[in-house]
């Protein structure tokens, strides 16, 4: 194709109208191509930049009229006769204001930061669901039978619960969770804990309503339904050790209620009321225990979260001229944004959330927009670096700092309006000193120095003047050592490794978890050794006379 | 008419040219910023931690512990009244313990933070002993101990 510089030199000259609608008509096709080309490739950048890309129309959203949206409205039915009448209303207002959608987000549901639903598109709106023309439509007005649309609707109602939970929970408590989720020391997850006991709690209501009603098969389908969500939430990794209240005693539980039902359906007898009694006890203390856990995992999420301070974190990054870069990057939830025009308030429309993944190369934030804008961003980093800058005292400053540095890249459409505010951002580089250099910083809460060691890491000395902490440019714990291991650093860096002198927790606790062994080991060696006229040949003897059983001992000290 | 939409085209093409430029010009902007160099982190080791918690309940603290494939090298003080000789048989027992991969064992020895003493001995050497497989007398041959220089680290 000519470029539209050669075009442009082609152009006639002599009577510009005449000429001019000659000239049009013999390069009428080029012309327009051209500018369809250059139009195609400045426009949807000078959208975005401005902040008023169009958005697309939410495909997703379950809209008045919808299969999705008739779906929705059953699940909502069944929790008002299941006297959950709090949920459904609340499930209705988020319908009708738009925040249900269906997607393919190959897991049952996802609630982002903004509170926004997406239900997976098999459960919400399932391809199966057809009426007998065998066009699609929704489960209530589909060919299937009762008990399948039955099962259809309570899993639905059921992931519409456990949302919901999400939807009601603190930005807040959800960073709060998710850094417990990463972080070894915990390993729990308060906020799915709490909406995945939600979930397994209205489920024992609906199984329980069902026997007083003598729905015996819809009981089954829904203990079934409850077998399979028990052993999710096991393999689910959420909870750390005993925070789990379903587990395989209750797996047993409902195995025994399901063969008696089945009993009672074949002989078509009914539950008597002792024993339908008896089972109401039981559900009742089991909802109680977990209404107690439930409010246990809030407040420590809540604690845990006013003890980073996190409140400060999700703030505003110091504004550039032209352009802010926020906010932060914690556990599995990432939200950012990009204002690139203060004066039109647009800071929403770049607003996304997203969550790690695993996969080789190391952590891949695959992040969604919060608005349908067609807006995409995706950042990698290796775990390291990301694990530094979620624990950073200034995890904002840390990711803008990680964004530029390369050290977590990014792409997607959201790519090009990110580097050019990060062009013009300003960095608040908190861990940054120069060799030679010493500097007051708060590091952990308390008034501390931080200066580079003989072999260039960054050390922040705590007040005791005798622990170190060694820190990366993100300010995250990379190892700790004292001012003594320091000094003899100091007296030779040369050929040592970046690693010499760092330990994996502080000097004082690994002095004190010992080595039984280790001690009287010594103390033969010196006796081996003291007084000798050759000590050289006597060390030797002792080490060729040491057990089997001492050495591996040294060994094992961990 | 034509004129009109000769005059169009025109204004069209110069803002899009404009447009095009301020973006490239925002881009390169962008793109020349200072940038912090890339770094290379440190990492504390595990295999550090056990021998400096295996030199600390031997009696020697504040041991700095380097320990890569190449060699393990553990580097203190000594304390007053320790005999160096069964200082550095200790610090190779520990070194050949937990880190009998690497394929040096180097131990250097400060006196109030002035180099004193470096032994260093192959790993295999330090093993080998220990097991029987080599004498007393073969692994004396074997181990070098001399004075140690100030920037002498191997």
């Amino acid at each position: 194709m000519q470029s539209l510089a050669a075009l442009v030199r082609e152009r006639p000259s002599g009577h510009m109208a005449d000429r001019d609608r000659r000239y049009l008509s013999l390069h009428k096709e080029r012309i327009v191509m051209a500018f369809v080309l250059v139009a195609a490739l400045v426009l949807p950048l000078a959208l975005q930049l401005t902040g008023g890309y169009a958005a697309p129309p939410r495909d997703g959203v379950a809209k008045e009229g919808t299969p999705a949206y008739e779906n929705v409205q059953s699940a909502i039915e069944f929790l008002k006769q299941m006297g959950d009448t709090e949920e459904a209303k609340n499930v209705e207002e988020w319908l009708k204001k738009g925040s249900i959608s269906s997607g393919d987000i190959g897991s049952n549901g996802e609630t982002d930061m903004s509170g926004d639903i997406t239900v997976g598109s098999g459960f919400i709106d399932p391809g199966s669901s057809q009426d007998k023309d065998g066009n699609h439509t929704s489960i209530g007005k589909s060919g299937m039978n009762d008990l399948t649309k039955f099962d259809f609707i309570s899993e639905l109602a059921s992931i519409l619960v456990h949302e919901k939970v999400h939807a009601h929970q603190s930005t807040v408590y959800k960073i709060a969770s998710n850094m417990r989720d990463i972080d070894p020391r915990y390993g729990d997850n308060p906020m799915e804990l709490d909406a995945w006991h939600t979930e397994l709690v209205a489920l024992d209501r609906w199984i329980v309503n069902m026997k007083r009603a003598k729905e015996y098969e819809k009981a089954i389908r829904l203990i079934n339904q409850k077998l399979g969500l028990i052993g999710e939430l096991q393999k689910s990794g959420y909870g750390s050790a005993g925070d789990l209240r379903y587990g395989d005693a209750d797996k047993k539980r409902l195995e025994d209620q399901k063969t008696e039902l089945q009993q009672l359906l074949g002989q078509g007898k009914t539950m008597d009321d002792q024993a339908l009694g008896q089972v109401r006890r039981v559900e009742d203390e089991k909802q109680r225990q977990v209404a107690e856990a439930i409010s246990q995992w809030r407040k420590e999420g809540q604690a845990f979260a006013e003890g980073r301070g996190f409140t400060v974190a999700l703030g505003q990054l110091p504004s550039g001229p032209a352009a802010t870069v926020g906010n932060m990057v914690v556990g599995r939830v990432v939200s950012i944004s990009l204002v690139l025009d203060r004066t039109t308030s647009k800071q929403d429309v770049f607003t996304i959330s997203g969550r790690f993944s695993r996969d080789g190369e190391g952590l891949n934030l695959e992040l969604s927009p919060r608005e349908a804008s067609g807006a995409s961003l995706s950042l990698r980093g290796r775990e390291t670096t990301v694990r530094s800058v979620v624990r950073s005292p200034d995890p904002a400053g840390a990711l803008l700092l990680a964004l530029r540095t390369g050290d977590i890249t990014y792409s997607g459409s959201l790519a090009i309006p990110l580097k050019m505010a990060l062009g013009v951002a300003p960095t608040t580089a908190n861990f940054e000193v120069k060799k030679g250099e010493t500097k007051a910083i708060q590091y952990q809460g308390q008034p501390c120095t931080l200066q580079r060691n003989a072999l260039g890491s960054r050390i922040v000395t705590l007040p005791d003047q005798k622990q170190v902490v060694a820190v990366d440019r993100y300010g995250g714990e990379v190892g700790h050592s004292t001012t003594g291991m320091q000094r003899l650093v100091a007296a030779s860096p040369q050929g040592l490794s970046l690693s010499a002198g760092l330990l994996t927790r502080p000097a004082t606790s690994a002095r004190e978890q010992g080595c039984p062994s280790c001690g009287s080991a010594m103390l033969a060696a010196r006796q081996a050794v003291s007084g000798q006229a050759t000590p050289v040949r006597s060390a030797i003897a002792w080490m060729r006379g040491l057990d089997t059983t001492t050495r591996l001992s040294i060994g094992r000290v961990r | 008419m034509g004129k009109l939409f000769g005059w169009l085209f025109r204004i069209i093409i110069g803002i899009l040219v404009l447009l095009v430029l301020a973006l490239g010009g925002l881009w390169a902007y962008s793109s020349l910023a200072v940038r912090p160099a890339p770094e290379e982190p440190a990492v504390a080791a595990a295999a550090n931690t056990s021998v400096f918690q295996a030199m600390a309940a031997g009696g020697i603290d504040n041991a700095v512990v380097d320990i890569t494939p190449e060699r393990a090298l553990v580097r203190y003080n000594l304390p007053q009244g320790m005999d160096e000789a069964a200082s550095w048989a200790y610090a190779l027992t520990v070194l050949s313990s937990v880190a009998p991969y690497s394929q040096q064992a180097v131990v250097q020895i400060y006196q109030d933070f002035a180099p004193k003493t470096e032994v260093n001995v192959g790993m295999a050497d330090v093993v080998a002993m220990m097991e029987g497989r080599l004498t007393a007398e073969q692994f004396e041959q074997r181990v070098r101990i001399a004075p140690l220089a100030a920037s002498s680290v191997k």
